[in-house]
């Protein structure tokens, strides 16, 4: 039987961006192939950028196009062979952002946006990080485990993006065999840096659990689609978010049901 | 209520914002400029603590430069007092600010001031990295308005050094009858010195506070667009 997850994801963009009236920078995509693969891709266009909303929209939509062919027909069987994938999804994706400034022959930093991926079923766990987007785990003896951490410059603002000339050099993958590497995933999460914040503790570099808790248990009660990604965009424009947070927020929940 | 209005967050301090504001308090300061400072270093209190975020995030220290340079206390019982350079007194965050009453007084070491800055935002940045605090660029902010009384050369260097490093942003301000032709040696090529119009410090520290707050409120990958420096000289 293969794995069926329940997935729900959402980005909306931040108090400052209604202000300035920009755009949401940041994207997501999520996919769920017949053979039970979930693909996750999320995206934050860099505030400097004057169309990073499209660099972002155009990273996450290569990133899980690519997966899609090359993950519909056949699952790589070794970590070798998903690391290649990474790079390779990793390479098609970054080309796809930096031809957006083809046509004009504009300067591809115009659409400058990080690249966070999750990849998992009920064997395997992979992510791709590049830039300061987030990843967590929940494994089936209730632990978190921070899959993608956030990747930063030496000062707050400064992070890499999927158009600098070092993205190649700062792109990290990881690949877990579940059951091997970590225990069987159960619930899974990724944030763009909006909610970094809000998710980690700074002091210790790992997940706050009461904030993942009820997020993670969320993707297991919903029965309408739809009406879950309104209660997720209800809960990221809250008041209580925004008094932390003024930039866009992406969020995707997924989880597996009981067993 | 939804589940995920049951989600609590994590209780992170907000990043810093260092910034070192280099006050040229020597004996020709004394009288009618540096009142108009002190008065615009109120000011500039008053405006950072009007930005809610910009107050929790923009960390002060002020070292003034008048006989000798000395880190002043910015809060609480240490205002005004010498805090020798001690890294974890001489800054606090702008919620906390209590600015000093300066005083003017004898020479311009001005080289001495920049040295004791560079080495007190680098020790500031050991804190922060101590406490897992996330820092912004620090800023260096010099006023003068002489001619530097000390050895400054070698200051100079390693002031343009650090700034070419990212390690900072230096701004140098000169005013009235100030050596702008020496403040450029420590301004890098593309900021160079700028020259107060009469005694507009209110309109600096002003521009200063918006500024800072742009900062504070900036995201990844954002090049924050100072505002226009009214405050200057306009060079013809």
């Amino acid at each position: 039987m293969h794995t069926i997850w329940n997935v729900v994801g959402t980005s909306i963009p931040g108090a400052s961006h209604f202000k300035s009236l920009l755009p949401c920078q940041d994207a997501n995509a999520y996919l769920l192939l017949e053979n039970g693969l979930l693909i996750i891709a999320v995206s934050d266009g860099a505030g400097s950028a004057p169309h990073s909303e499209q660099g972002s929209f155009a990273a996450v939509q290569a990133a899980t196009r690519h997966l899609y062919n090359e993950l519909t027909n056949a699952i790589p069987e070794t970590h070798r062979q998903w690391g290649q994938l990474l790079l390779q999804t990793f390479n098609v994706t970054r080309q796809a952002v930096l031809d957006l400034g083809q046509p004009g022959g504009r300067d591809p930093r115009e659409f400058a946006c990080t690249l966070t991926l999750l990849i998992a079923d009920h064997e395997w766990l992979v992510t791709g990080q590049l830039g300061d987007g987030l990843a967590v785990a929940r494994t089936e003896d209730g632990a978190l485990h921070l899959i993608a951490e956030p990747q930063r410059g030496e000062y707050a603002d400064t992070t890499y993006f999927l158009t600098g000339s070092d993205a190649g050099d700062k792109f990290w993958g990881r690949v877990y065999r579940q059951g091997l590497d970590l225990p069987p995933v159960t619930a899974l999460a990724a944030m763009t840096d909006g909610l970094t914040n809000l998710a980690l503790d700074k002091s210790t570099s790992q997940p706050h659990p009461p904030f993942f808790e009820p997020l993670l248990n969320f993707p297991a009660t919903v029965t309408n689609h739809s009406y879950a990604v309104d209660e997720l965009n209800t809960f990221l424009a809250s008041d209580r978010i925004n008094a932390r947070t003024d930039d866009d927020k992406t969020l995707v929940l997924a989880a597996r049901p009981e067993a | 209520m939804s589940l995920l209005d049951q989600a609590e967050f994590a209780d992170n301090p907000e990043p810093r914002c260092p910034v070192i504001l280099l006050l040229d308090t020597s004996g020709s300061m004394r009288g009618e400029p540096i009142e108009q400072l002190n008065a615009a270093l109120q000011q500039f209190d008053r405006e950072l603590k009007s930005d809610p975020l910009a107050a929790l995030r923009v960390e002060v220290a002020v070292v003034e430069f008048g006989g000798a340079a000395r880190a002043l206390g910015v809060y609480g019982e240490d205002t005004g007092k010498d805090v020798q350079f001690d890294a974890s007194r001489a800054f606090v965050t702008a919620d906390l600010l209590t600015p000093p009453t300066l005083t003017a007084r004898g020479g311009t070491p001005m080289g001495e001031a920049v040295r004791r800055g560079l080495d007190l935002l680098h020790k500031r940045k050991e804190i922060y990295k101590q406490n897992s605090l996330d820092y912004f660029r620090p800023w260096m902010f010099l006023i003068t308005d002489g001619n530097p009384t000390d050895q400054w050369e070698t200051a100079a260097e390693q002031v343009r050094l650090e700034e070419s490093r990212k390690g900072l942003l230096f701004f140098g301000i000169g005013v009235e009858n100030a050596d702008l032709k020496t403040l450029a040696r420590f301004t890098p090529d593309n900021r160079p010195p700028l020259k107060l119009r009469g005694l507009a410090f209110g309109e600096l520290f002003q521009w200063l506070s918006r500024s800072l707050s742009a900062v504070a409120h900036s995201k990844p990958g954002e090049q924050v667009p100072l505002p226009p420096a009214g405050w200057a000289e306009i060079a013809v």
